[in-house]
């Protein structure tokens, strides 16, 4: 059955409504389901042109209306969200949260389908949006060379399959594989819809009953969160392109998931090592050394993965990679100014207080809790960070291990 | 203080110019925690010429308020970035063509990174060797956007419209332009366009702003601030005609991309600009977007693709059109917009209606940003528009202003820009 989640606020100026439904990370149907998202954002049987959902979308002034498929973990999410402003701001008196729930029920329940099968030209779109999108990401060299470390590192895991390299496997998805990814979206995947706003419970009750009642009965079946497993592989892998500046992906395992009790500590481990300007990767490769204008580490928090990124001269390599190993023993060994673990606990604080104003963050939490089965708050998470001291920091960090660095090494026509 | 409250947007803000000169908004946001302020100043990428009343020239490598961004987060005792993270809150600066602004946001009190934000910027502290240090990192930054191809392609077009003004330099200037750059020049630099009286402190929080007020009167009543001599961009001779007509820039990249740019004459007043940027926003969100009916064949031949786009850019000395996408069919482009442009025949009355509704939600949505509210409200302060007199502006538009503005438009003076392969 599917899940309705109110979550009223009078602070913002919008109505928000968003239906997400969650499948098991299965490889050999991304790319289908990749394609139906591009394909469902774009088209359904009422709004069988841009223009005509343009206008729609400008009737509601200026209301949005967005269809994605993204990969978190093991999963594969298909969100659909369109926002309208307050009608308190509208000279005219139209039903906009009723206009926003059939506008989402035209494009979920009715998509432009004959005979069971997308419109050809549809497809043909849609896979070249795909493509476009990937081929962009390729032409950024610093997203390609995160790209290609997270193939490498995470070969046969999920993590491996979230990035494509492979712009020819969209071109191979077949429109019966499309068809059978959308009956697969409407009867079998968990269904949980989340409206934020102004808006009084009934009203938003009935829309919903009205326009978005779905038929899959699933519910707890698949949840994002799994431990990446350390494989043993060449530590150093390098791939040589024509750039001025070369750039360094490092994958890290860390054995810990979003859910763990220690996710806290590893939290703040994140910060002290590359989240602030005081942390350690800022302060020795940027401040000291004057090596790189960027250089970070982040979560992958459902992989339980770590990663650090930069980019740098290409003479500079080998020193950057070995004063990013010794970040890394500093964090092991408890290196690191006491006073840090105070300052990266105050900043995680800020930042999940700052959460709470923040609309997507709002959702993002309340979909962790369904999904989970939960009902953590951000109060909640504060209290958990507020008890992580060094001890635990330092732990945590030695069971980080490193899987590979992937470098795209710049080379210049004069080098 | 003064009050200002817009019943229609349901907003309320405070502003009062101090006895130094800085003018400061406040902002109010009721039962948000989270506070945001920015100090900023119009000194930008654009100001490397600048003359005073006397006519007094000082003249700046490019890149020079880059640097100079870069280097106000230096203190001889601790690194101010450190000192906001101690606090709790995230700093951070950007500095575009024509203004440089040092912001910083909390959920937690907001008063003591607010005195810390006020004192930093009001006290430059350099040295020689941190000066040369930093030349590497910003070497380093200006390297990664050069690497990404959407930043080359306008850069470059930017580069062929203009043959003197400063458009044609990076914001950041290039690595000879950095690597030359001194302590001194830094030094004058700052005396010129960090006096109070040329900068705006915006914030927007749910504290009473008269408590905000207080606090910052505090700050500054503390404080002395020599006189400087005002100054602003010097005026240059730059030829009517575009530069370079056509370029191709080789970069590793699977998909092409293009510009197809437009050199306008300059507009005199702000108002002038906010009403004629409208208006050409109105005209090309019609004719350049799915509301015309041609739009899906030129995707379905894939001559433009989602990341076709356009910008309207009405400066103080400069107007500029752009029109740019990533495809394999720079020809086909280009006659696109040229042919699109000549057919261009006016909107109807409907049209209009439905696209100001559109812009009208849009600012709505602005609103519950408090990162969008600081940037309009500082970058209309410095074109010298009040914060909702652009929206207001917009709703009075008629069909013959938007006649009126795409007669400006000289389909001549056109650039023609491609990074490809």
């Amino acid at each position: 059955m599917q899940k309705l989640k109110i979550i009223r606020d009078d602070r913002f100026k919008n109505i928000h409504v968003q239906v997400r439904m969650i499948a098991k990370l299965e490889e050999e149907k991304i790319n289908a389901r990749m394609i139906l998202a591009y394909l469902m954002n774009e088209v359904s049987k009422k709004y069988d042109t841009k223009q005509k959902l343009s206008n729609e979308l400008d009737r509601l002034y200026g209301a949005s209306y967005h269809a994605s498929s993204t990969i978190v973990g093991a999963t594969q999410v298909f969100i659909f969200k369109t926002k309208t402003i307050h009608p308190k701001y509208m000279k005219n008196n139209i039903d906009l949260l009723s206009a926003q729930c059939e506008l989402l029920s035209e494009f979920i329940m009715r998509p432009n389908m004959i005979d069971g099968s997308f419109n050809s030209e549809n497809i043909e779109e849609a896979k070249r949006n795909l493509k476009n999108s990937m081929q962009r990401m390729f032409d950024d060299p610093s997203s390609y060379c995160m790209n290609k470390a997270l193939k490498v590192a995470g070969y046969g895991q999920p993590l491996g399959c979230s990035v494509s390299d492979d712009l020819n496997k969209v071109d191979e998805v077949t429109a019966q594989e499309i068809y059978e990814a959308y009956q697969e979206l409407i009867t079998n995947l968990q269904v949980d819809i989340q409206v934020l706003g102004d808006v009084e419970k009934d009203a938003v009750e009935e829309c919903i009953h009205k326009y978005l009642t779905t038929t899959s009965e699933v519910r707890g079946e698949v949840t994002p969160d799994y431990r990446m497993k350390y494989v043993e592989m060449d530590k150093h892998m390098e791939e040589v392109k024509p750039l001025s500046q070369s750039y360094l992906t490092s994958v890290y395992t860390t054995q810990i998931s979003n859910r763990d009790e220690q996710y806290s500590a590893l939290r703040i481990a994140n910060i002290i090592f590359g989240q602030i300007p005081s942390s350690l990767l800022f302060q020795e490769l940027r401040e000291k050394e004057s090596l790189c204008y960027s250089v970070y580490s982040a979560l992958n928090p459902y992989d339980a993965v770590l990663l650090v990124a930069t980019g740098v001269d290409t003479i500079n390599i080998d020193k950057t990679k070995k004063l990013i190993d010794v970040q890394l023993t500093r964090m092991k060994n408890g290196e690191f100014d006491d006073n840090l673990v105070p300052v990266a606990k105050k900043m995680l604080i800020n930042s999940l207080k700052s959460s709470k104003d923040d609309v997507n963050a709002i959702f993002a939490l309340e979909y962790r809790n369904t999904l989970f089965g939960i009902t953590d708050s951000v109060d909640d998470m504060i209290t958990k960070i507020a008890s992580v001291n060094k001890k635990d920091v330092v732990e945590i960090m030695k069971q980080v291990e490193l899987v590979t660095t992937y470098t795209v090494k710049g080379v210049q026509e004069d080098d | 203080m003064i009050k200002h409250y817009n019943e229609r947007f349901d907003e309320t803000y405070y502003t009062k110019t101090l006895e130094n000169g800085l003018q400061v908004v406040l902002w109010e946001k009721k039962n948000f925690d989270k506070s945001y302020f920015m100090m900023a100043t119009p000194l930008g990428g654009l100001d490397l010429n600048q003359v005073d009343e006397a006519n007094n020239t000082y003249e700046f490598p490019a890149g020079i308020a880059h640097f100079l961004e870069h280097k106000m987060f230096e203190n001889e005792e601790a690194d101010v970035m450190d000192l906001f993270s101690q606090m709790g809150a995230n700093v951070n600066a950007f500095t575009s063509y024509s203004e440089t602004a040092y912001y910083f946001s909390t959920s937690e009190d907001c008063i003591e990174p607010l005195h810390l934000l006020l004192d930093f910027v009001q006290d430059l502290q350099i040295s020689e060797e941190s000066v040369e240090k930093e030349k590497g990192i910003i070497i380093q930054e200006l390297e990664m956007y050069q690497q990404m191809s959407e930043v080359r392609l306008i850069n470059e077009s930017l580069n062929s419209l203009y043959t003197n003004h400063p458009l044609i330099y990076d914001i950041g200037g290039d690595n000879e332009s950095v690597s030359s750059i001194t302590k001194q020049q830094l030094e004058e630099c700052y005396a010129l366009n960090y006096h109070p009286s040329k900068m705006i402190l915006v914030g927007v929080c749910s504290l009473d702003s008269a408590v905000v007020m207080k606090e910052i009167e505090a700050n500054q009543s503390k404080k002395q601030f020599p006189k400087c001599p005002q100054v602003v961009r010097a005026s240059f001779d730059e030829p009517t005609e575009i530069c370079v007509k056509e370029k191709t820039i080789v970069m590793d990249v699977g998909m092409p991309r293009v510009c197809v740019s437009y050199k306008l004459d300059k507009l005199n007043s702000a108002k002038e600009r906010n009403l004629y940027e409208w208006c050409f926003k109105i005209i090309f969100d019609y004719y350049f977007s799915s509301l015309n009916s041609e739009y899906q064949t030129w995707l379905d031949k894939e001559i433009i693709n989602t990341s076709f786009n356009f910008e309207i850019d009405f400066g103080d000395d400069y107007s500029l059109i752009m029109f740019y996408t990533e495809t394999k069919q720079k020809e086909s482009f280009v006659s696109l917009i040229k042919e699109v442009l000549k057919g261009i025949k006016g909107l109807d009355e409907s049209t209009l209606i439905q696209l100001k509704n559109r812009y009208f939600g849009m600012s709505i949505n602005a609103l519950n940003s408090h990162q969008q509210i600081a940037t309009s409200y500082m970058r209309g302060y410095f074109m010298g528009m009040d914060f909702f007199e652009s929206i207001e502006d917009l709703e009075s538009i008629t069909l013959s202003d938007i006649n009126e503005a795409f007669a400006l438009l000289d389909t001549e003076r056109c650039s023609i820009v491609e990074v490809s392969k």
